[in-house]
């Protein structure tokens, strides 16, 4: 059975840095949701001890991405030394700028959505040359204005660019949830194949919505079963990751989190991970 | 309709309260483009996620705006973001379009019922508590101000920014701000000093504040555009080097637009000052 390195991390929360700081080495990695601020005085440690990899907002993939944005990606991922950058399969903005849902909002599967993505990731990542992620996005409501299954978009997009596949279990199961589907079904019909970094997180119940939702919250059981069943089936997977970025966190979360990501995933700190 | 239009008529959706209530509620004029995707959505459940998304885009900015008083909760018990709990809120929700300026003063009315309704013993408490509201309420206005910082129609010279604001308190609260929301004993005290803040936003969406001499807040005033800054200076005492340095710095943080840099045009010129009016 062949070895690899497979890095278990969780995002960079700047208040809870020290604890972060303090875990010897059960975290391999931190995900950057924003970029450090000018006066936190544990970022020049966490950039020295860790490996940053860039999740920031940096454009959606429906539009050209500006090229003030395209430079500052590529300021933050030379600061970072990321080796790869994330994105999300999100469309929030109207093309005249006037409307931001400022959230996470997929767009719709379409052929001509699909091509904008492919050829927008492409000039992104050449004007970043750096590998890129995308992170699916789950829909809370039922939309008929699809012309190909999301898992079919994914895939065609992914060999289409090169880009890797960033599974975020957590969206997994609420996409499964309100579309009504099995989730173990709807997981086998995504590109796991060509996942390289897995997100797992929890999900919440929020009274607008009536149901669960994303959230920065521990994983549940069944959460954490997905996502080794998922990871199983992940032969290029290089990373696993908290998905928890918010200033609600309490201490001792991620650590305990990351600790059982790594129980349930076999991927004992310090050690490569054995893969089939 | 192409599909990236399809999608932006989904973001109007849920962006814009009154247009998807009135959509749902068949009211929206018409406009086929609405009805096409009205038709091929689940329309009850993407009002909740409008809602939803609402809710959130205004809890993230009174959490990042009102930052203090929520510091302060314990001597006041009044937390800013549970406002947004309220069925006053609730109510606005179809009403309020977000990123929009007038949804955000309707939002902010909210904010300073819940706040400085019968505070007597919070302004017991916290002497400069109306101060510090009136000064969250603005950096939350000025967040919601258009980001198209365009020149001012007609300008022939620097104008102020629609997005500058000036800001007078009774309290300085500057000094006192970083101490609030650091863990304390004792409430940190501000000097009861007449206080005068410059409010800006930066084409980026920055927003500053720096204090506002009488000088600044008359030359700021004085920028229509129609007037020559130079000529607006020169009354104030202000020479063309503090000028120049004054612009660029006001240029940087939004706070004075042109149709060139007027700094820029100043830079390393040996024309007389009155010689070339800058921003032509």
């Amino acid at each position: 059975m062949d070895t690899q390195f497979i890095g278990v991390g969780a995002f960079y929360n700047p208040h809870l840095a020290a604890e972060t700081l303090s875990t010897g080495d059960l975290i391999d990695h931190l995900a950057m949701a924003d970029p450090p601020h000018k006066d936190d005085p544990h970022f020049a440690s966490i950039q020295q001890r860790y490996t940053l990899l860039l999740h920031d907002y940096i454009g959606q993939l429906a539009d050209p991405v500006p090229l003030h944005a395209v430079e500052r990606a590529c300021r933050l991922a030379a600061l970072y030394r990321s080796p790869w950058i994330a994105e999300h399969f999100q469309c929030v903005i109207t093309q005249d700028g006037r409307c931001n849902v400022d959230y996470v909002f997929p767009p719709i599967y379409t052929r001509g959505m699909l091509e904008r993505y492919v050829a927008n990731a492409r000039a992104l990542q050449q004007a970043i040359g750096r590998p890129l992620v995308l992170e699916q996005i789950p829909r809370y409501f039922r939309c008929d204005l699809d012309e190909i299954p999301e898992a079919q978009f994914l895939r065609e997009f992914f060999e289409a660019t090169g880009a890797g596949f960033l599974l975020d279990v957590a969206h997994a199961w609420l996409e499964a949830h309100y579309r009504g589907r099995d989730i173990h079904s709807y997981l086998a019909d995504l590109p796991l194949d060509l996942v390289t970094e897995l997100h797992v997180a929890g999900v919440s119940h929020y009274s607008d919505l009536g149901g669960p939702w994303i959230a920065p919250v521990e994983p549940t059981e069944e959460l954490l079963d997905l996502s080794a069943w998922a990871f199983e089936r992940m032969p290029r997977v290089r990373g696993v990751t908290f998905d928890a970025f918010s200033t609600i966190l309490k201490p001792g979360v991620i650590p305990r989190t990351v600790e059982r990501i790594r129980q349930r995933l076999q991927i004992p700190a310090g050690r490569r991970a054995a893969r089939p | 309709m192409n599909s990236r239009d399809t999608q932006d008529v989904i973001l109007r959706l849920l962006a814009d309260g009154p247009l998807r209530t009135a959509a749902i509620q068949g009211q929206a004029g018409g406009d086929p483009d609405v009805a096409f995707v009205l038709a091929r959505v689940d329309a009850p459940a993407l009002d909740r996620f409008g809602r939803f998304l609402c809710r959130h885009f205004y809890r993230e900015r009174v959490l990042h705006f009102f930052k203090y008083s929520r510091a302060l909760f314990s001597l006041t018990g009044r937390a800013p973001d549970a406002v947004l709990k309220t069925p006053e809120f609730n109510a606005l929700l179809p009403q309020l379009v977000m990123g929009e300026l007038d949804s955000a003063r309707k939002v902010l009315a909210l904010l300073e019922t819940h706040l400085l309704g019968n505070a007597d013993s919070i302004r017991a408490a916290v002497p400069y508590w109306d101060d510090l509201v009136r000064y969250q309420g603005l950096f939350f206005l000025t967040d919601a101000l258009p980001t198209d910082n365009t020149v001012v129609a007609g300008a022939r010279f620097p104008a102020r920014a629609p997005t500058a604001a000036i800001l007078e308190l009774a309290w300085d609260l500057p000094p006192v701000l970083p101490q609030l929301v650091k863990p304390f004993e004792r409430l940190p005290l501000a000097s009861r000093q007449a206080t005068r803040l410059l409010f800006a936003r930066s084409a980026e969406g920055e927003v500053s504040v720096l204090r506002c001499t009488d000088v600044l807040r008359d030359l700021l005033v004085g920028m229509t555009g129609e007037q020559d800054p130079r000529e607006l200076a020169r009354p104030l005492g202000l020479d063309t080097a503090s000028l120049e340095k004054t612009m660029q710095r006001l240029e940087q943080l939004g706070a004075v637009i042109s149709q060139g840099s007027f700094s820029a045009s100043h830079r390393g010129s040996e024309v007389s000052p009155a010689a070339t009016p800058p921003g032509r």
